[in-house]
């Protein structure tokens, strides 16, 4: 099995295959990158009373994900197996196949060139955990209506 | 300094964050539930959320600490 098919397979396992499932009247949806998978069941469990949340957990079934579902906004982290959330971002800004949605970062990390270097991929807000959950939610409040 | 000593700080650094990921998990799941997110909490309930929820705060603040103090050590 390749990576790709085992990503997928797991994103399946946490229940989140597709915004399809989950789509009923047009709420935003948001797609978290996530490889603490308590951390992001905790997240969306946040998210989901307003949105519709979609979860997975390496950068590769991210770039997929976002891709084929076209999220509104994406939580990403930073330290993800695979492909890392700078790759992804990376990835995101060169490819012709898909718009980048706004990009929230998410990171655990102390290193002090984790913000700059979003900001230099376009990623307009860079959350350290731990954060509280409101902040969160705030952030994802002020990227959704900027961009509307 | 030392090839030992470098080590000892790489792994204190590690640990720090190794540390970090399964604490604000803790941390955001206790928020859900004294935000009654899994429904209403009972007033003793809410005091064993509030008391999780500073027992995280300390934590993380004790792992910042050595995460800093570290980051300054190995400037």
């Amino acid at each position: 099995m390749g990576k790709t098919e085992r990503a997928t397979l797991e994103a399946q396992d946490w229940g989140n295959e597709t915004f399809a499932s989950l789509r009923q009247a047009r709420l935003s949806r948001i797609l978290i990158i996530e490889d603490n998978e308590h951390y992001a069941r905790a997240v969306r469990t946040r998210l989901e009373t307003d949105y519709e949340v979609l979860v997975c957990r390496d950068g590769l079934t991210g770039i997929r994900l976002i891709e084929e579902e076209q999220p509104d906004l994406v939580i990403l982290d930073i330290g993800l197996p695979g492909m890392s959330g700078f790759k992804l971002l990376h990835e995101l800004h060169v490819s012709s196949r898909v718009v980048a949605p706004p990009i929230i970062v998410l990171t655990g990390s102390s290193d002090e060139t984790t913000a700059p270097r979003a900001h230099a991929w376009g990623v307009r807000t860079v959350l350290r955990k731990p954060v509280p959950l409101k902040r969160v939610v705030d952030a994802v409040e002020d990227a959704l209506e900027y961009e509307a | 300094m030392s090839e030992g000593t470098l080590e000892d700080e790489e792994l204190h650094q590690d640990l720090g964050h190794h540390m970090r990921s399964p604490l604000a998990a803790i941390h955001a799941h206790a928020e859900n539930l004294r935000d009654e997110l899994s429904g209403r909490l009972t007033e003793a309930q809410a005091q064993e959320v509030g008391a999780i929820l500073a027992s995280c705060e300390k934590l993380e603040a004790l792992i910042g600490r050595l995460l800093r103090e570290q980051e300054t050590k190995t400037r």
